[in-house]
């Protein structure tokens, strides 16, 4: 019999010192840990810490745009073994061209981080989604609509995996219409009444 | 052991990274980095921040942010090609998707050849290989069984149940190639929902008299790449093998 992790709970590893108070440790733990420090120290571009220096001025929107652009699509080819490859390249020419500052009205603002995390663990949930339309709201939510016929299925990614959901449907003739707060891992249970396979072919 | 290109590689990043024994100067360095930049869509500011954990000598923990000057991150568009030139160090770096290692080792010799043209000869310190791997594994109920998957674990006795969190480092000398293999793997937050992820990242360096010459510095990490892919196929059961052929 193996060992086991458990799924609720689970942390990032972090170092164990970390973990621990210093009284923890006595001379032979922390020569180990010492000695463990020594290992090769090779720099990962994906791991690397946001420098507080190179937090770039608002007051450049250019800088501002590259780096939500990039650390979007960073964290996009992150998971994107498990993202078909030409959805991935399409999302980032829709990106682009929503990053197109040349038609922002004064205060846009371009995809804030959280929002765009929610959009790819949404997009995970539901895998692989078709393509949708992307839009952006002002404080840099991103909007997904996707439409097929009259019937429309909107989401506004907030923050900490929180989902602005707008659903137009017509069933048995008539116009359903619903608005709803939900979350990325709830969104297909709270659209079952509407049946999400009309918009997310592999809805589950 | 065989070399296998998998379909879907559980690769995050894979990164060449060579070191020198003293600093470039500035200009030289933003000389390396105008030629690097002709072959990128961006080029930034870039400045290595390493943070450090240790115990001082009261016996607490402290932790300390050290941080190298400034040099250059070059990106391609999308943001999957990366170099970096540094007083300190050069690096080529590639996000997923993995293009194959000919790819990727073209693109260093590519940019090394480049930095070499604008900075000349420098002196060595250490040359490593690095492969990041996250391998994300399928949580069909409330616990995972790691070594389904891995032979490289933290293990502890079944009646102390399933842990949340474990972490692992082995440092391994590699005779014939005069350096140290180090893996390092744990459990990881998932960024894939009903998954849970463990990081799989070995390292392979030399810093003892590493090559000074070309040639010999590109055999070498010739000899790093079977290392590691000896490693990685030694950690991973066939169970893994399926994941990363079927994605």
């Amino acid at each position: 019999m193996g060992s086991l992790v458990t799924t609720s709970g689970s942390q990032q590893g972090g170092h164990l010192m970390q973990l621990n108070g210093p009284e923890v440790f006595g001379v032979e733990t922390r020569q180990i840990l010492e000695y463990m420090r020594n290992g090769p120290s090779v720099v990962s571009v994906s791991r690397e810490p946001l420098s507080k220096e190179l937090q770039r001025s608002t007051d450049n929107m250019e800088t501002v745009v590259f780096d939500a652009l990039a650390y979007a699509k960073i964290k996009t080819s992150l998971v994107g073994m498990h993202l078909p490859k030409t959805w991935r390249q399409r999302l980032f020419d829709q990106l682009d061209k929503l990053h197109d500052t040349s038609d922002w009205e004064d205060g846009d603002q371009p995809v804030t981080r959280e929002s765009f995390e929610t959009f790819l663990r949404t997009v995970l949930t539901i895998r692989p989604p078709p393509r949708p339309s992307l839009g952006l709201t002002s404080s840099g939510n991103l909007l997904a609509a996707w439409t097929i016929e009259s019937d429309r299925l909107t989401i506004e990614f907030l923050p900490a995996g929180r989902l602005r959901v707008i659903v137009s449907r017509t069933m048995d003739g008539q116009n359903q219409r619903a608005a709803m707060d939900t979350t990325s891992d709830m969104l297909i249970r709270v659209l079952a009444p509407y049946d999400p396979a009309r918009w997310l072919e592999n809805a589950k | 052991m065989e070399h296998i290109d998998y379909p879907h590689p559980p690769i995050t990043e894979a990164i060449i990274e060579i070191r020198f024994v003293e600093p470039i100067d500035a200009k030289t360095v933003e000389a390396a980095g105008h030629a690097l930049s002709r072959n990128y869509a961006n080029t930034q500011p870039w400045r290595n921040q390493n943070i450090a954990v240790k115990l001082n000598p009261a016996g607490f923990v402290e932790e300390s942010i050290t941080e190298t000057k400034l040099g250059q991150k070059h990106s391609s568009s999308d943001q999957s090609q990366i170099a970096i030139s540094s007083p300190q160090l050069f690096l080529v770096s590639q996000l997923p998707d993995y293009p194959g290692w000919d790819n990727f080792f073209l693109r260093f010799r590519r940019d090394w050849e480049l930095w070499k043209s604008a900075a000349g000869y420098r002196k060595l310190s250490q040359l490593a290989l690095r492969y990041i791997n996250r391998i994300d594994l399928p949580a069909d109920g409330p616990t995972v069984r790691q070594n389904d998957y891995l032979r490289i674990y933290a293990e502890v006795p079944d009646e102390m149940g399933p842990t949340t969190a474990y972490s692992v480092q082995v440092l391994l000398p590699l005779q014939e190639t005069r350096s140290q293999l180090s893996i390092n793997s744990g459990v990881v937050a998932s960024v894939i929902p009903g998954h849970l992820s463990i990081l799989l990242d070995q390292t392979v360096a030399c810093a003892v008299a590493p090559p000074q010459r070309d040639d010999e510095l590109l055999e070498m990490l010739a000899r790093f790449r079977i290392e590691k892919n000896r490693a990685f196929e030694l950690c991973i059961t066939d169970k893994a093998r399926e994941l990363f052929r079927r994605g």
